[in-house]
């Protein structure tokens, strides 16, 4: 295995630290002992010692030189463990020391013991460096290895099992270093060994090890992986950007899924399942909700999808909203953009979650009980709060409209920012179903500036809309819910109501694809995959690489994913014989079912599989599952159109984060000095 | 080394989590909220049943043909932050039996909506059986 960048720059940097520091300790010596040779005839205070000392620039440039080492060690503590930093500067200043001052003419006994512990030194350096952790290693044994123009990032785990020859090392040190060590500093390396020994050490990141760290404490949170692109061999028009620190492939001619598909398994030998996807379909998609709804913001819940790049998109346009329903999401839409565009909305809202909430500032706050009306008042006082209505019975999300008047009371008294209605009709509502719960809203209003609460929020919760944005229906709806809204809320009267509802699916459901192999086939009779008598002839059980346990996992939220064999079968379709087949997952579990019955050509195994519109809850904030890779890509002109409005946008908050955070390093470096 | 696990309402044989049969230790921070753990869970339904495998773990086991209509939300809210302030648990896992599980149309596709997920049959406690259980995992 090759060692990565990050290893190779840590061992440099720790060898020329330790290098300043020992080099320059044998010139301080020599330059010491001359001044007090001269001092001690002239000089009498140490004061004045000290000034003569640093007029001599044999003594004075050395002691800078030796600053600037320590300047430099600070900084690797920062960028590197601090378990191997440590230990090795502090190893190779004392081989540095030794040799510098022989080089110099400095009397030292070197016994056969003093080499013996300088060789020990230099063995566990080199043990130790090979085990730091390094960030473009990809250890995980599931992902597509980076072969043939296709590199794939990992997220490093840091095993605490490299504390123990750390110290282990200290202690060879102590034992055989030519410089005398103090006692002390022998019993604490002593003691710190045996506490780091008694301490289980953690193996190679590999996916059991995540599983077994899973059973007994949290879920490793793992970063989702990227995937990086490199323009195929004479195709020029193909070029590779960056865009928030993930690689995007911008192609000038359109592509679809399909063909970039194509193109990933044809540069990669693994056969792990991974997505594509199309950067472009979610701003077209933005943009289209914004010509077809102008006065309703977009709402994007963060469990839809986590990707980093598709927060990213989305944060760079100021109009959309981040819903977010747990504390890790609202920790990643911090990520991302301001508090006062994060929407705190779960079904299951906890004390807990209303304090972390509160604790980032967090914009607004759905709530649906006085008790959690409470909750806000206590722990998030600023945070405005919607009161979840349920106007249809057969939907339980909110309270009910005999409660609303209490809890608009109880805020008053509170004195809580109660400044929105927000509702939830259901996956089969339509365009008359927004308008009365939409007049019932108005009502509510209408109460609430009787009682002397400023509304100004509405929340439309997830509007059921299909995602072909050129269809008629999704016209007539988009129509419908402007007009209703225009002639309820009209904006010479209602210019500071903002309306906002839930697009999650409808922005990302088409822009990702996943692909899976087909990993194992077993045929049998068709009516015992259809459940139907008439089905003759043969069927088959195919297996693949991902299951609900995975990305499938979106079955369970009425998605449905339906696949097609990613490359054209050899033959003409029409002589190709159809087959019904169902789709199961790796596990070959009762409940791992991808897909109960399709219709398509015999499969082979080992061929691939292409799901489309698999963008809405398959890609988690945290899982017990490694998460997949994903190859992104964008056509150009939609990149460029991209790329301008992200230059145009002011630092986001994560940047001005980082900004900060290095301002407060920097400035702990001066307060040592 | 014994299966440290504390079983506040033993399940049937068939329908719940737990196969160890023998002595159970209780994590000394839970054993005084025994009585009240299963207080809280029978509150939201008489027929769940639940455990703690370890001390990061609350089990609630459900029937496979649970519904969700009648169940209180607000009674299931409370359930979960006494297992975040009092158990102090980092996950809540619900349990079902596989037999009669409708994955897509049943209680698992309401606990999905409000924020559990599908746990992989690697990451369940020891007691857990893959073939017979499924299990979906809430995030404290």
């Amino acid at each position: 295995m090759e060692v990565g960048t990050c290893s190779l720059e840590c061992i440099a940097s720790v060898l020329v630290v330790g290098f300043l520091w020992g080099a320059t300790n044998p010139l301080l010596r020599i330059a010491s002992l001359e001044n007090q040779d001269e001092g001690s005839k002239s000089l009498s205070s140490p004061l004045k010692k000290f000034i003569y000392a640093f007029l001599n620039w044999r003594f004075s440039i050395p002691f800078l030189v030796n600053q600037l080492g320590s300047v430099l060690f600070h900084v690797l503590l920062v960028a590197f463990p601090v378990s191997v930093v440590v230990p090795c500067v502090n190893a190779t200043q004392l081989v540095s020391a030794i040799f510098v001052g022989l080089i110099l003419g400095e009397k030292t006994k070197l016994s056969k013991i003093n080499i013996l512990g300088a060789f020990l030194m230099g063995v566990g350096m080199i043990g130790i460096n090979p085990k730091i952790p390094c960030t473009e290693e990809s250890s995980d044994p599931s992902s597509p290895p980076p072969l043939r123009g296709i590199e794939l990032e990992q997220t490093p785990l840091i095993s605490s099992s490299t504390r123990t020859p750390s110290l282990l090392g200290i202690l060879i040190r102590s034992c055989f270093s030519p410089i005398k060590v103090s006692t002390f500093q022998f019993i604490s390396a002593f003691i710190f060994l045996l506490i780091a020994s008694a301490q289980p050490p953690i193996s190679q990141p590999t996916h059991s090890s995540l599983i077994r760290q899973s059973k007994t404490t949290s879920v490793m949170r793992l970063r989702l992986p990227s995937a990086t692109y490199y323009p195929p061999a004479g195709k020029d028009e193909w070029t590779r950007e960056m865009f928030n620190e993930q690689s995007v492939m911008v192609v000038s001619s359109p592509h679809n899924p399909t063909q970039m598909a194509r193109h990933v398994v044809d540069h990669v030998s693994s056969q792990n399942p991974f997505f594509v996807m199309d950067v472009a379909a979610v701003q077209r998609h933005l943009e289209a909700w914004r010509s077809g709804m102008p006065r309703v913001r977009s709402g994007f819940p963060v469990k839809y999808n986590a990707d980093p790049i598709l927060a990213r998109l989305l944060a760079n346009n100021d109009d959309v909203i981040f819903e977010v329903a747990s504390i890790e999401e609202l920790q990643m839409a911090l990520d991302y953009v301001d508090s006062s565009r994060i929407v705190l909305s779960s079904p299951l809202l906890t004390r807990k979650s209303i304090r972390a909430a509160g604790e980032v500032g967090c914009g607004v706050i759905v709530i649906e009980s006085l008790k959690q009306l409470n909750d806000v008042a206590s722990y998030a006082l600023h945070s405005e709060i919607l009161l979840a209505v349920s106007f249809d019975p057969q939907v339980e999300v909110g309270c009910s409209l005999e409660d609303v008047l209490e809890i608009f009371e109880m805020a008053r008294i509170l004195g809580v920012h109660l400044t929105g209605i927000c509702f939830e009709l259901g996956s089969s509502a339509t365009a008359n179903c927004y308008a009365k719960a939409l007049k019932e809203t108005r009502k509510l209003f209408d109460e609430a500036k009787m009682m002397g609460l400023a509304m100004s929020r509405i929340g439309m919760g997830n509007i059921s809309i299909t995602r072909d944005f050129a269809s008629v229906d999704y016209k007539m709806l988009c129509s419908s819910i402007e007009t209703t809204l225009n002639e309820l809320f009209p904006l010479c009267y209602f210019s500071n109501v903002e309306v906002f509802a839930n697009a999650g699916s409808f922005l990302v459901m088409n822009a990702f694809s996943l692909c899976t192999n087909v990993i194992g086939k077993q045929a049998l009779e068709a009516k015992q995959i259809t459940n139907d008598d008439f089905d003759d002839g043969v069927g088959f059980v195919y297996q693949t690489n991902e299951g609900v346990y995975g990305s499938f996992g979106c079955r369970l939220l009425d998605v449905n994913p339906l696949c097609k064999p990613l490359h054209e079968s050899e033959m003409p379709e029409e002589m190709e014989e159809q087959h019904f087949g169902t789709i199961v997952g790796p596990s070959l579990d009762d409940m791992d079912v991808a897909q109960e019955v399709l219709r398509c050509r015999q499969l082979r195994v080992g061929e691939w599989l292409l799901w489309e519109e698999m963008g809405a809850f398959t890609i988690p904030i945290q899982s017990d599952q490694p998460a997949l890779p994903v190859y992104y890509y964008a056509g150009r002109e939609c990149w460029d159109r991209l790329m301008n409005k992200a230059l145009d946008r002011r630092p986001s908050s994560s940047f001005q984060r980082r900004r900060f955070d290095r301002r407060q390093r920097l400035r702990g470096l001066l307060i040592f000095f | 080394m014994a299966e440290v696990i504390l079983i506040f309402s033993p399940p049937t044989r068939r329908a719940g989590p737990a196969k160890a049969d023998g002595v159970f230790d209780a994590p000394p921070h839970v054993t005084p909220y025994k009585e009240e753990t299963i207080r809280r869970v029978k509150a939201v339904s008489p027929s769940w049943g639940c455990g703690m495998p370890d001390k990061e773990t609350l089990v609630v086991v459900m029937p496979a043909d649970q519904k969700h209509n009648g169940l209180s939300k607000e009674k299931f809210v409370d359930l979960l932050e006494f297992a975040e302030d009092k158990l102090q648990v980092s996950r809540v896992l619900a349990v079902f039996e596989k037999q009669g599980l409708s994955m897509t149309e049943g209680f698992p596709r309401t606990l999905r909506y409000v924020g559990f997920r599908v746990l992989s049959p690697e990451a369940y406690p020891n007691c857990i059986t893959a073939d017979v259980h499924f299990v979906m995992c809430y995030r404290v």
